[in-house]
């Protein structure tokens, strides 16, 4: 297994080809990242005009980022760069300062305010635009693919095309034998500001942290994107969650904040719980 | 009796000469409004003035063929590889 840092979290794999994994880790942060000064995602939004050509690579991960939004109706969504920095998520998350002064938060804008043309952006309005909801999952499956097989993890959010052992969050294991799983977490990178706990997951229709009933939403999809965007959309939908997963198929499993899990039909089925252990 | 006065043949060229330049910038008027309705109506602007909580209100009009397919699971046992969570 080989290990390494990149985009903030501790990333795993088990490939033929692991150089492959880091070099494509390492594009992908250099590009995308908020928190790198020469990004191309921090030169998009420092320009002011409406219309910006941006590279391909740019426009092909900005592309993924609004079909998620339109797959999740808004929730996962890039117009919400705004919102993160308001909320105090300005800088790498281990150089976060304690706690600081409130502000208000900034209305998210429409995410169909967006939109692409070849490598032309045209933002309808001034949108700072984060694609932390799908890059990280993204690039796990472009690197397995690159790699040829096996899988690749990154902060857990795992794909891949053998049998892998998986701790979830609450202490069970499942074994991944095909596809992505992706956990979506308030527990993590927490911070303070205000006097109150803040955490990365920002709801767009208050545009603060999401006030969610569950700690942890994990779900298994066909891929890491699609397991981590559905784990982000079931977090802030609170108690619809599970029922949003079950109409797409998708198996989910939620840890309330007071640590009791809860499954929707499609992972109790996957697991074979009988019904009146699964609520 | 006077006779009725007959316009000149001049006369009635400039006469239709002003007809047709009236029809014509009375259609160019109603192309260029035509133009800028659509142009409106196209930029992307037009539809950002539904505010972000609309989106989250159409939640009959999401698009679920986002990541369709789905990955393969099922009970495991010993110690896990892998811990998710984390993000």
């Amino acid at each position: 297994m080989d290990t390494f840092r990149s985009m903030g979290c501790d990333v795993a794999c088990e490939v033929d080809d692991a150089a492959a994994v880091r070099q494509r880790f390492e594009d992908r942060d250099a590009r995308f990242s908020r928190f790198r000064v020469r990004s191309e995602l921090n030169a998009v939004n420092a320009t002011r005009s409406a219309v910006v050509c941006v590279s391909a690579p740019f426009a092909d991960m900005l592309g993924v980022a609004l079909a998620a939004a339109r797959a999740t109706a808004g929730l996962v969504t890039p117009a919400v760069g705004g919102a993160v920095l308001a909320a105090g998520y300005d800088r790498d998350f281990d150089e976060l300062p304690g706690d600081r002064p409130d502000v208000p938060a900034p209305a998210v804008p429409s995410f169909r305010s967006l939109s692409l043309r070849g490598r032309l952006l045209v933002r309808g309005e001034r949108v700072l635009l984060d694609l932390n909801g799908v890059v990280k999952g993204k690039t796990v499956d472009d690197a397995l693919a690159e790699a040829g097989g096996g899988w690749v993890s990154a902060g857990g959010d795992i794909a891949t095309t053998v049998p892998v052992r998986v701790g979830l969050p609450g202490g069970e294991t499942i074994v991944l034998t095909g596809g992505g799983l992706a956990t979506s977490s308030v527990a993590v990178r927490r911070w303070r500001r205000g006097g109150a706990e803040r955490h990365h997951l920002i709801d767009p229709a208050t545009g603060r942290p999401a006030d969610s009933p569950w700690r942890d939403v994990s779900a298994v999809a066909g891929s890491c994107l699609a397991a981590d965007v559905a784990a982000k959309a079931a977090l802030l939908l609170g108690p619809a969650g599970p029922a949003w997963l079950d109409r797409r198929g998708l198996a989910g499993r939620f840890v309330t904040r007071g640590g009791r899990v809860v499954v929707n039909e499609a992972w109790r089925q996957s697991l074979g719980i009988p019904l009146e252990l699964a609520a | 009796m006077v006779a009725m006065e007959q316009p000149t043949r001049l006369e009635l060229a400039r006469q239709r000469l002003r007809t047709a330049q009236l029809v014509a910038c009375a259609g160019s008027a109603a192309a260029f409004v035509a133009l800028l309705l659509a142009v409106k109506a196209a930029h992307p602007a037009q539809a950002s003035t539904q505010p972000a909580t609309g989106d989250r209100l159409q939640t009959q009009d999401d698009d679920g063929s986002f990541g369709s397919g789905s990955g393969s699971f099922g009970p495991g046992a010993g110690s896990p590889q892998l811990q998710t969570g984390g993000s």
